[in-house]
This record gives structure tokens, sequence and C-alpha cells, in this order.
């Protein structure tokens, strides 16, 4: 097990900082700036459409299992989605690939079903388990799709090399997809078969976004100055390695070498 | 209730993780306290210094320290550990010895100060010789990077990774300085993989002898120096350098992970530091065990048996005959050796030799570094044992020799020890317990989730629903998955029982099949989708084009022909890695940055139970 050494430490304790100062300041009443995400702004579209043409609405979190952070993240977007398809009148179909998240994504539903005062719409069998099986699981999520004849439909969560197979059915069909992953290996080809993607951390700072309460979105102004510290040391780090590589080869001077704080940053680049 | 409990424990788990990963696995203890290697003996006014690397591992850590301390000793047999170890510690802030220096060849300037040569281990596994001066030997600063085998790998087209430095010998001479270091590095198409040297004039810039490199290569037909050279020492013997090394195989046993290294040490000799002969009574010196063995090897009852032996004639190599000797010595094959002559020989070891059993001798069956000295008539080697054969327990000891070649141990006791073992916090030494709680939590889930189809399906069957015949088919797959997996088909893998045959067909001949066949529906749609993709709905559109049709000319022979007329760097296979490696890399490292950052806020608002939707 790898541990922390004094630079992460300070990072962590940074964090912390910004996380609870910002909280303090949202419940003082204080405005955050919280950046516009347009993947999450059109998922009211989608359910809106969903409503306007009286077809369901379709939800997966991928392949995300119960150690995956994708999934908590995509619990609260499910949440946010399962709430207002309940206000419309909106029938949402939901599938896993897995036995142990299935209760997870059950009770989710239920509680935004019950707070929407909705409960008695709520359908036990809308909520399934497919299969662990990576391609079946995507063929039967494309399937669903086309049979059920989905208005829409979301693919936020953790993703494999099936995602385009659940994908491509519903852009041939016209179903308005919205799909989100944090990792760049399937971001392609979401973006070439689905209307609107989140990428990236994104899908984080969704669940904050969706949610309205302003102590969660004072935690997404923390992940943003985190965001922009590492990227100022990136930047700075690219700047000196470029500043070093230069004079080494021209004058044979390092102005790494010997200096604690640049060798400092440089382990760390 | 429901809902703080589940804040509770969640609470309680998550400080648990921080805290885990935030304290360290233990605290005090020595630097030393797992392992001594590499030492170095060096003379000084008040007696003889040595400077040795300590390891110090944190337990259930992959995170290993090294730095290097220091023993005196007045009159070379009696060894203390000097106050203030260790001497050269981790930098805070140096990255290229980040794990600490380790490997010290330490040498005396002519104004009586110190200099330090080390091996530091860089965060990017690199090793790179590194230097540091001292007025007393005891304080040291200056630590900077002198050479490394890096341009000469990179030139050559090897990975900069593999371009290894394990040991390093500095001798001090009118002109400046040479160095011996073991190694493996690529040159060209050759790999260099033996001892090589360097000179330098004033220990900061050094030339690498390319003429001469490894000017003594491993040689693989001797079986004891088979895999690598792990340490080195090189002294003036009065007629040229006498080079001692450690020449180690390593032995991967059968049903266990865990290689063995099982190391000796050699002599060469030489007039002018190139050209090296090795000695013919090589190797000369081992572990306890080999020591034995060698004594039990050379003995003329034992000879006098083995031949009787018929399936030992000249042929079969001395280190076979002596393992069957061990065999016959301990009992295993009295009845076809003559157990008295090898009672006889056992006998005939020294007094020292048998004064405690061979097992429990500290340095019974392996030997790591090595430093060899003149002193006075004879010379003296510190080097570093240990009991077990993989060697994580490593100390110091002494031994003499009258002529350079045949070596005696000074003790079978070490003549240092290793560090106190530091106090354990049990964070990290309960981790794996945690793990398994998890596991067993997520077993219960998995019940759940298993009982909550068996609940649905049920239910749709017993209320006789439209569908329900797909219910009746979740149970007949549960049902025939189960017998097969669990019953009788899979108890013995090479024996295709009836069971495990339906197994194997219900698996791999049907879902692996079906698998394959729809991942072919995956070319088709990567064509439509691309197709979509590639019309010019906007501008970001038509740059995505572009750069894809750049890339995937690039791929091809047909767009190296079409750009061969333009300058080198703008011919299409350079301009498509310039997009996958400048613009793609940079872009696919960001969007990872940012997930994680996303997933650390995400798990501190879970943590803090500030997200109470989840709950």
């Amino acid at each position: 097990m790898q541990h922390a050494d004094w630079v992460l430490i300070i990072l962590i304790v940074l964090l912390f900082y910004w996380i609870v100062s910002n909280i303090r300041k949202a419940r003082l009443g204080k405005p955050l700036y919280v950046r516009r995400i347009p993947g999450i702004d059109a998922i009211d579209d989608a359910i809106g459409r969903a409503t306007e043409m009286g077809r369901p609405a379709f939800y997966t979190i991928g392949e995300a299992g119960v150690q995956a952070m994708e999934l908590y993240a995509s619990l609260g977007i499910l949440s946010y989605v399962a709430d207002r398809t309940a206000r419309m009148g909106v029938r949402l179909i939901t599938t896993t690939d897995r036995a142990e998240t299935y209760p997870m994504i059950e009770e989710t539903i239920r509680e935004a079903y019950r707070s929407a005062e909705r409960l008695d719409e709520f359908r036990d069998e809308d909520v399934r388990f497919l299969s662990r099986d990576h391609t079946v699981y995507a063929m039967l999520t494309a399937a669903m799709i086309e049979d059920e004849d989905a208005a829409s439909a979301f693919f936020l969560g953790l993703f494999w090399f099936t995602s385009l197979l659940m994908t491509e059915p519903g852009a041939r069909r016209g179903v308005i997809q919205i799909a989100g992953d944090t990792g760049p290996s399937q971001i392609p080809f979401f973006i070439a078969s689905c209307d609107y993607v989140i990428i990236g951390e994104e899908l984080f700072a969704a669940s904050a976004y969706v949610s309205g309460d302003p102590t969660i979105k004072g935690s997404l102004v923390a992940q943003d100055r985190l965001k922009s510290l590492l990227l100022a040391i990136a930047l700075v780090g690219v700047v000196l390695l470029t500043l070093n590589a230069v004079l080494t080869l021209t004058a044979g001077v390092s102005i790494v070498e010997g200096n604690p704080f640049l060798e400092l940053f440089m382990r760390y680049r | 209730m429901k809902r703080k409990l589940a804040i509770g424990i969640t609470f309680v788990v998550g400080l648990y993780y921080l805290l885990e990963f935030v304290l360290p696995a233990s605290v005090g203890g020595g630097f030393d306290c797992r392992r001594m290697g590499s030492p170095c003996l060096v003379e000084a006014d008040d007696g003889t210094r040595l400077y040795y690397t300590g390891v110090r591992a944190l337990e259930g850590s992959t995170d290993t320290r090294l730095a290097v301390g220091l023993a005196e000793s007045r009159d070379g047999a009696t060894w203390a550990k000097a106050g203030g170890n260790p001497m050269l510690g981790r930098s805070l802030f140096s990255s290229k010895d980040w794990r600490g220096p380790d490997s010290p060849a330490v040498v005396r300037e002519p104004d009586g100060s110190y200099t330090m040569f080390y091996v530091g281990h860089g965060p990017d596994d690199v090793d790179r010789v590194m230097r540091a001066t001292s007025g007393d030997g005891l304080r040291w600063r200056g630590r900077r990077v002198v050479f490394s085998l890096i341009k000469e790998t990179a030139e050559a087209g090897g990975e900069v990774k593999r371009a290894a430095i394990r040991a390093l010998a500095v001798r001090r001479t009118d002109t400046g300085y040479i160095a011996y270091f073991a190694s493996t590095y690529r040159r060209g198409e050759r790999t260099i993989e033996g001892v090589s040297r360097a000179t330098s004039p004033d220990g900061l810039a050094w030339t690498l002898d390319k003429a001469n490199n490894p000017v003594l290569a491993i040689e693989p037909e001797n079986g004891w120096e088979y895999s690598t050279i792990t340490d080195l020492s090189v002294i003036d013997n009065g007629d040229g350098l006498s080079l001692y090394y450690v020449g180690t195989r390593r032995l991967y046993m059968r049903g266990s992970d865990k290689p063995i290294d099982t190391s000796l040490v050699g002599l060469a000799t030489s007039s002018d530091g190139i050209t090296w002969h090795r000695n013919e009574s090589n190797p000369i010196f081992g572990p306890a065990i080999w020591r034995v063995l060698r004594s039990l090897h050379d003995d003329p009852g034992v000879r006098q048996a083995l031949e009787r032996f018929r399936a030992i004639d000249s042929s079969v190599a001395w280190p076979r005959r002596i393992g069957l000797a061990l065999a016959a010595w301990s009992g295993l094959s009295q009845e076809l050796l003559d157990g008295t002559a090898l009672e006889n020989a056992a006998s005939r070891l020294s007094d020292q030799e048998k004064s405690k059993p061979l097992l429990e001798r500290f340095d019974a069956l392996s030997l790591s570094g090595l430093s060899v000295q003149r002193a006075g008539d004879g010379s003296v080697m510190a080097y570093c044992g240990a009991t077990s054969a993989e060697g994580q327990d490593h100390r110091l000891g002494i031994a003499t020799s009258s002529d350079g070649v045949v070596w005696r141990t000074a003790s079978d006791t070490p003549a240092l020890e290793r560090g106190e073992e530091p106090q354990n916090t049990y964070l990290t030494s309960s981790l794996t317990t945690t793990m398994q709680v998890f596991l067993v939590v997520g077993a219960m889930a998995l019940g759940l989730g298993l009982f909550g189809l068996v609940r649905l399906h049920g239910s749709r069957i017993m209320k006789g629903e439209k569908d329900s015949v797909y219910s009746m088919a979740f149970f007949i797959a549960l049902l025939v998955t189960l017998v097969f997996a669990f019953g009788w088909g899979q108890r013995e893998p090479k024996v295709l029982e009836p069971g495990h045959k339906l197994y194997n067909i219900i698996f791999y001949g049907m879902m692996e099949s079906f698998g394959a066949s729809t991942m072919g529906l995956l070319t088709f749609y990567l064509a439509s989708a691309s197709y979509r993709s590639f019309k010019l709905k906007n501008a970001e559109a038509g740059l995505m084009m572009v750069a894809a049709i750049l890339v995937m000319l690039g791929q091809v022979p047909l767009g190296q022909l079409l750009t061969a007329w333009l300058p080198e760097q703008m011919q299409v296979q350079n301009v498509a890695l310039w997009i996958s490696y400048t613009i793609m890399v940079p872009t696919m490292r960001a969007i990872q940055i940012g997930a994680a950052v996303g997933g650390l806020v995400l798990a501190m608002r879970l943590w803090l139970s500030m997200d109470k939707r989840r709950l």
C-alpha cells in the first residue's frame, strides 16, 4: 500500500480547506460561481421530449461495480432523472450488469418516486439485471431501447469496449442520447453516436450540479480550484522543462540541478 | 436511525482509509531495520570506516527507503555504528535519488576530505550515479548527478528504465577518478552486461570507456555468474588491481513465485584495469552452506565416495556433485554412498564451522554486497549475508585472507546487527482484514441481488403474467449453471466429466461464440458512426475530420507515398505521430487528471455524508 508523502498531505489539507471554506460561504448565502455543463442542462430537455412523445426514458450506469466511483456519481444523476420522470409521469427503464448494484439502483429510483409522491407508479420490472457478460449486456441494452421505443436514453457511468454497441442503434432511431464516462477511451464513440457527452470529471460534478444544494455546490467550487492548481503546476512544469532542456543543450547549464525547490517540482511534474 | 447508522459507518471507514494513507505504516526503528547491503570500507585517520546501505521497508507497503549508514572500527574486528546515523538519507527535495542513496563508494581525497559516489534510484525507475562531499565523512552536502546510462541506452533505442546500475566502486588516482560499476544497458545492437568502467578528472564530468566496456562481461557458462553481477570492489594488490565481484544466478523454484538469488564471489585481476583475468579458483567465497559444501568437495574421502557412485562421472559439474554429497551427508543416500567417508569428512571441518548449526548462521544461504581492503599483510572483506535464500535479512560480516583468494570468516556471528524494528501503527497491517470484511459485504450484496431477481421472477410466475415464460427461463438457466458449476462438473479440470462438458458447451461453445459474433457487428457500427461524425456540420466536425484523415493516412503506405515529396517533418506519417502524441496524449491525460480530482471530491462528499440522497 502506497502512503502519502508530505506533498500529497499538503494537497489533501488544501482540498479540505477549500471544501469547508466554500461550504461555509454557501451557507452564508454568498454567491458561488459554478460553470455550466451543457450535457447536464440537456437532461431536462431529454426528459421533456419523452414526456411530449409519451414514450419511456432509458438509463444505464454501464458496467460500474460497487467499488467504482462512477457508480456513486451516476446514482446521484439517476436520482435527479428519476425525480423528474416521476413528476412528469414518464416511465423510466434502468438496467445493470451486476447483481450487487441492482438493489442500490432500485432503492435510488424508489426513493425518488417516493419524494415525488408517485410511489404507486414505480414498477419493479423497470429495473432490470441483464447479464454480467460485456457483449450480452450491450446487445440487450440496445435491444431494450428499440423494443421499448425509448424517446431518450442516458448512458452515464463506466463503459468499456461495448459502448458503441449500446448507443449506435439508438442514434439510428433518432433517440436523444446523453452519455458520460470518466475514462478517455470510450469518449470518442459517445461523441460519434450521442447528442451530448459529459466528459471526464463532469460526471462527478454532475450530481452536485443537479442537486441544487448550495453545500454540495461548494464542493464543486473546491474541485475546480484544485483542478486549476494542478493545471497551473502543469503549465509551470512545461515552461521549466522546456527552459531547462534549451539551456542544457545550448549553454550546458541546468536550472534544476542543485535547486531544491525546482528538483521537488520536477519530481511531481 | 438506519440513515444515522449508514452515515456513521461511512465516516468511520472513510477515516480509517484516510489515516492509513496519510500516516506511516510504522514509526521509529532503525534506518537499516530491514536489510544491510553494499558495504564500502575506507581507511580513516583513527581506524577503518564502513559505509553501507541501510534498507527500511515499511510493513505492508511498497515504499522502500534507502539510506547510507556508517560503522567504525579501530582493530578491524569490532565494529560499532556511528552516532547520527544515517549519514545520508532520502532528500525531501531531490528527485534523482527519490528512494534514497544506494551502493556508496567513498574515497579519501588528498586533503583528507571525503567524496561519496552513490547510485540514486529516481521515481522514474532510472538509476543515476550521484556525488556528495564531506569534510569529515559525517555531514554530507552538494548531492548532484554526475553520470547515468540514459543517453547511451536511449541513443541505442533501448528502454531507459532497463539501464540499470547495480553497484559502484570508485578508485582515486593521481589524475582523477576511475569508476567500476555493475550494469546492464544497451549500446547499438549489443547489451552491455557486466562490469563497466568510466573515468573522470574531477569527479563531476565522466567519460564512459566505450571502447572496452564491459571490461568484465558476465560468463553465463560459469553457472554461478549466470544472471548478473550485483556488487563489486576494486583494490590495489601490489602487482595490479584485484576485482572482487558477486555473481548471481536467479533461480525460480517450482511451485514458488519468489525467485531465489544464489550469489557467490569471484576474483579477477588486471594490470591496467581494462583487461581482466578470472582467477582459476573461482568462485572463491560464498554463503556458509556453500563454504561447507566446498570443504566437503575438496575432501579426498568425499571424492572417493562420490566416485563410487556410478551416476557421478567427470562430466558432472561440481555444484551438482556437492549437491549429491549434501544429500549423502544428510543421510538421504546412505545406501548408495560410503557414509563413513562422508562422516569422516564432516568431522574434519573446523571447529568454527561446526560451532553453530549451519542453517542458523547469519550468512547461511545468501550473500550480497562486499567490500575488500588491504590490511597489513593480508586483506579484509566486509560482506552481507542472510539466513534465508530469499535474502531479506542481510547483516554485515567480516572475512579475512592472507592471499586474497582463500577467505575465512572472522566469526560466525555478524559484525553488525540490523537496526531496531519499528513500531507498527496497525493501520496498514489490518488493511487485509478490512478488505476481507468488504469482500463479505460484497458477497452479501450479490446474494441480495440474486434474492431480488428470484423474488421478481418468482412473483411473475406465481401471478401467471404474460411474459412469465422468460422468468421460467431465468430459473432454468440459474439452476443449470449452479449444478454444472458447483456440482459434479468442476472438480478435476483434466477429467472431463459429463457436467464439465455441458458447462464448457454453455460457456465456451455458446456464450463466447455469441459474444464474438456481436463484436463483428461493432465493425459496421464503427463505420456508420464515423460517417455521421465526419459530416461537415460545423467547424469542430471539420477539424476532427481533417485530423482523422491525416492519422488514417499516416498508418498506411499510400499516405507516405503521397507525401514523400514534402520535407520529412511535414510527411503524413510524422504529422500523424504529432497529432497522436502532442495533441491526443495531453488531452487524455487532462481528462484523467480531471476525473481523478472529481473522484476525490465525490469521495469526500460521500465520506462527509454531504450527499445524503445516496444514503
